[in-house]
């Protein structure tokens, strides 16, 4: 079963037992939760999209383990067209569904393990790079998602792991055995992780010889003993609750995020991929983080080639889309949007091969493209809301519109260009308000402000890449500094 | 039937589903087995550009999304 359709994939949720508490509550059918199942709508695009001809070409690969047609979700980058045809997906994918698809963080885990492990084996005398492509295989073979986790919830941030009052502030090993390791701790804000098969567990930070404990990275399926969910609210996320499905702006998609929480879970040695060698542990971090920033050059710039059209659309429903400052505000939204996609496909352009064969993004311009991320959606989400208008956040529910005494004082009175009806207006105001306030902000803005890192996290990346000396020393060239003092 | 491959479509500057139809309609008309229709969907020519494309057998036609479109109006 190289490729699962969508179908098969929500149905290969159902069998698995996940533990999941939502609003207080644990959900036992949560495939079809109203809340839930827009994400797992989202993720199943990641299916839908690799049967179809005119896609197949970016959802698709070789694998370059077993030669076979696989999604490519789950391949090992060969190349930097790899790497673009990435990119270019998670755009495609961000116009399909205007939110997270989630599938993105195990692929960018499995790409980082790869070649720091094959590093670690090579330099150890380990087999851990052995075991990972075994497992990256069964993976492969299945058509699984799998969940990249990596935040821990650090408890005091000034202290390291090992100086934690709680040591389970971050997720380490408390017992090794003949067979396997016993891990306990969290990893918070995981998006997809309910929607997955199985989870990828990387540590969350460089680590230093006293938190070896620390340095850990292992998968287990999602259904683990010992595991279990607790679901993030988003703004809005009970308007799914309600009749109807124009106040939700996007019914059919959504994304989602978890804590997850592993409680003495026992993982076998043949799914450990690192255990104890804190000396990779950072150049784990640096890789998973620079593939994840170049991510967000593709799947946010989907994402706001809907929101411009959304706002295109909304200034045709009320009939300003020929004013000139509309225009100009459309073409600066699109200006911003090119930026962040220009990003993604210049670091994949850029990318190298590592030891191991799989290619690697260059990391100085992945962390300039996610800090580009980190503002202009919300610069993009100001523009929308200006060209939307006030009824953005002043329209009446839907329901009002289903009273009888009300309603016909609402279509007369929203009631915009006559080709087209009130609720087209109400549904585009909807659509906007989703992507720049509501569930859809979650994925939008503030996931592209943090996720991935926050924007220090990149100015520190950028700052340790940037070779001032270097740029100082053209400087004095020009300048004609001769002193002893001179850059380097 | 003649052998179509496309580019992914990641950002078109036509409808993919158009362009589809449209190149369907169109070789149910003419069949060709050694020839392979390589659609760009946009000026960006990805497909065109791809090592992939050097290894399909026979003859290669690249075409725009917006040509396609175009030849059916």
């Amino acid at each position: 079963m190289p490729l699962m359709t969508s179908s098969e994939y929500i149905e290969s949720l159902r069998k698995q037992k996940k533990r999941i508490f939502l609003a207080g509550e644990m959900i036992e059918n949560y495939v079809d939760h109203p809340i839930i199942r827009p994400s797992i709508n989202a993720c199943a695009m990641t299916y839908e999209l690799s049967h179809k001809p005119e896609h197949e070409e970016l959802l698709t690969a070789i694998s370059s383990l077993t030669g076979k047609k696989i999604n490519r979700f789950t391949h090992l980058h060969q190349n930097t067209e790899d790497l673009i045809k990435k990119v270019k997906m998670q755009r495609l994918l961000g116009q399909k569904t205007g939110c997270c698809f989630q599938r993105c963080v195990g692929f960018d885990g499995f790409n980082a393990v790869d070649s720091v492990t094959f590093e670690m084996d090579q330099e150890l005398g380990t087999e851990y790079n052995k075991r990972f492509r075994a497992y990256l295989e069964y993976v492969q073979e299945n058509d699984l998602v799998v969940d990249g986790a990596m935040t821990d919830t650090k408890g005091d941030r000034r202290l390291a792991p090992s100086e934690q009052q709680d040591p389970d502030q971050f997720v380490h090993v408390v017992e090794r055995k003949p067979n396997g390791i016993v891990v306990r701790g969290a990893k918070a804000h995981q998006t997809g992780a309910i929607n997955s098969h199985e989870i990828l567990v990387m540590p969350t930070q460089t680590m230093r010889e006293a938190d070896k404990d620390y340095a850990v990275s292992f998968a287990v399926p999602a259904d683990a003993k010992g595991i279990l969910y607790i679901y993030g609210r988003q703004s809005c996320d009970t308007r799914r609750l309600e009749e109807g499905d124009i106040d939700v702006g996007n019914a059919m998609f959504g994304g989602q995020e978890a804590l997850i929480v592993f409680n003495d879970v026992f993982v076998p040695w043949e799914r450990v991929f690192m255990c104890g060698e804190y000396q990779y542990s950072g150049a784990l971090v640096e890789r998973f983080a620079g593939y994840h920033r170049q991510s967000y050059g593709g799947c946010k710039s989907g994402v706001g080639d809907v929101l411009i059209g959304a706002a295109q659309a909304i200034s045709k429903i009320q009939g300003i889309e020929k004013a000139s400052h509309v225009k100009d505000k459309l073409v600066e939204m699109t200006h911003l949007n090119e930026t962040i996609y220009a990003c993604g496909v210049a670091c994949s352009a850029e990318g190298r091969p590592t030891a191991s064969g799989t290619y690697l993004i260059d990391l100085m311009l992945a962390n300039v493209c996610k800090l580009h991320v980190t503002h202009l959606p919300y610069l993009i989400s100001r523009l929308a809301q200006d060209v939307a208008g006030g009824l953005v956040v002043t329209l009446p529910g839907e329901q009002d519109f289903k009273n009888p005494e009300i309603r016909q004082y609402l279509e007369k009175y929203y009631r915009s260009a006559t080709s087209y009806s009130t609720e087209d207006r109400c549904r585009m105001q909807r659509l906007i308000e989703n992507l720049t306030l509501g569930m859809g902000a979650v994925g939008y803005l503030t996931e592209s402000l943090h996720g991935a890192g926050s924007p220090q996290a990149q100015k520190i990346m950028i700052g340790r890449l940037a070779n001032f000396d270097y740029k100082a020393g053209l400087a004095e060239e020009l300048a004609g500094i001769k002193s002893s003092a001179k850059s380097e | 039937m003649i052998k179509i491959k496309y580019c992914g479509n990641c950002n078109p500057d036509v409808n993919p589903k158009d362009v589809k139809k449209a190149l369907e309609t169109f070789f149910t008309e003419i069949p060709r087995e050694d020839t392979s229709i390589m659609v760009n969907g946009c000026s960006r020519a990805c497909l065109t550009k791809r090592k992939s494309v050097e290894e399909v057998k026979g003859k290669v036609i690249f075409v725009s999304s917006k040509d396609v479109v175009r030849r059916e109006r």
